[in-house]
């Protein structure tokens, strides 16, 4: 296994992406944080550094862990909520394809479980966790060839809220957890600098919440 | 053979492919199908079709990448039949078949997938949601196994069909208390893309059906409709939130 020299993280102007940044530093890992307009590519691009070695993408925008009823959801709250978080995305992966061919290097994208399971007015949340999970798989088919690998993980979503024992949520977490109680700042440091350093996995999507979702 | 009798089904793309095959399974098993086609011209041939073979099938020309195209499309459906029992979306992009590099994708490249394929569930939802629960309908979404397992050549649609799969997973959790089901159903069928490339090379589709268990190529009519059909009747009605996948044997992931 290589040692991951720097890696970009993006979304750390969110709470999760800050906390995904925290635990790669504790880790050991040099973290670059880029901090800037996700929704021009080219700005994406000129931002990334050349050097980069690893992306880490852990955006989770605020605005999708709002619960909403959907056939309330006005236009312009389906674009900031669901079509502009995976077109930002797509402007990372795209910027970030030069120079992780260059490094023969790995992406991480951060999608919440509740893609997998689906959850009662996180439809939006839902629907951009699941898409930007099968974007991250089709760059690690597309680049496979490059050397590149591209890994997912996936936090519950009461990982990501300010409070976790917020009640709108409790449709998105449902039964017992295996392992209970889950510290997934230990986990982000365990799983993510595998990740970003192992040539033998790609495409594939570690659950860290406790063992709730093991339909994978 | 499922029963569909006395219902209104809106299928969106239905003017050929795996649309007009579940137009038509839809129509055979007594529902009254509402075609929504991008040219006046494909929708009057199905409907030609469906009426020789005994059905009852409208059609409204809708683009719908255009919000205001749908509105007017469902009121028209719920004023000159008085309701909608179940919507299938299944329009998709025409550049779903092309090859695409993820560093050449632009924002007209985005728009072209997420205004056929995404949108609409958004609005379609938006729009009858107050007619399925009135009928204790069913919504169904035309996803794909891309939609799961990614495709290194057309990463902007298995990204669309996975986000599908989200949002109907969603819905299903949000509208079931109301009685409302939802689904996906990801099928392998020839369609015209497909009929094209193997009009170009003559082994084609000999060398893909090998990779079906089954043998062969789905038939939009015989086999992916029938599947749509059960989704959309009362023998679902314990069905929500899933994706049926109906290839043949060929995907097994799930």
């Amino acid at each position: 296994m290589t040692l991951v020299s720097t890696t970009a993280v993006f979304g750390t102007e969110t709470p999760f992406g800050r906390r995904v940044a925290r635990a790669l530093e504790r880790a050991g890992v040099a973290v670059t944080a880029v901090d800037v307009d996700l929704d021009d590519r080219g700005v994406v691009a000129e931002a990334l550094p050349a050097d980069v070695s690893a992306v880490v993408y852990a955006r989770v925008d605020p605005i999708c862990l709002e619960p909403q009823s959907f056939v309330d959801v006005d236009p312009a709250l389906w674009d900031a909520a669901c079509e502009r978080q995976l077109r930002m995305l797509l402007h990372v992966v795209q910027a970030s394809y030069a120079a992780l061919a260059r490094s023969r290097g790995a992406m991480v994208c951060v999608c919440p479980t509740v893609g997998l399971q689906g959850a009662a007015n996180l439809a939006m949340l839902a629907a951009v966790a699941e898409g930007q999970r099968v974007l991250a798989k089709s760059a690690a088919r597309q680049w496979a060839n490059d050397g590149i690998r591209v890994n997912i993980v996936s936090p519950s979503v009461h990982d990501l809220l300010a409070d976790p024992a917020d009640a709108r949520f409790v449709d998105a977490r449902r039964g017992r957890i295996p392992i209970d109680p889950y510290d997934v700042d230990a986990a982000l440091r365990e799983v993510l600098p595998f990740l970003l350093a192992t040539r033998a996995i790609t495409a594939v999507t570690v659950p860290l919440d406790g063992a709730q979702v093991t339909a994978l | 053979m499922t029963t569909l009798d006395a219902r209104v089904i809106l299928v969106t793309g239905a003017g050929g492919g795996v649309g007009r095959g579940i137009a038509i399974a839809l129509a055979e098993r007594g529902a009254s199908v509402a075609l929504l086609v991008h040219r006046a011209s494909t929708g009057e041939d199905v409907v030609a079709e469906i009426t020789a073979r005994g059905g009852r099938a409208h059609s409204f020309e809708c683009d719908v990448s255009d919000p205001q195209q749908l509105q007017r499309s469902v009121e028209s459906i719920e004023r000159d039949v008085g309701r909608i029992n179940s919507v299938v979306h299944n329009a998709i992009s025409g550049r779903t078949s092309q090859k695409e590099h993820l560093g050449a994708l632009d924002d007209a490249s985005w728009e072209d997938h997420a205004s056929v394929g995404l949108r609409p569930c958004y609005w379609l939802a938006r729009l009858t949601y107050r007619s399925l629960v009135a009928e204790r309908g069913s919504f169904l979404v035309l996803t794909s196994v891309d939609g799961i397992e990614g495709d290194e050549d057309l990463p902007l649609y298995s990204t669309v069909k996975a986000a599908q799969r989200g949002l109907v997973k969603s819905l299903a959790r949000e509208w079931g208390p109301a009685g409302v089901r939802v689904n996906c159903l990801a099928p392998l069928a020839v369609t015209p893309a497909l009929e094209r490339a193997i009009a170009r090379d003559a082994t084609l589709l000999a060398r893909i059906s090998g990779l079906v268990p089954l043998g062969r190529f789905g038939d939009p009519i015989t086999d992916i409709g029938p599947a749509a059909a059960f989704l959309c009747s009362d023998e679902a009605r314990y069905v929500t939130g899933q994706t049926l996948i109906v290839s043949g044997g060929r995907y097994t992931a799930l």
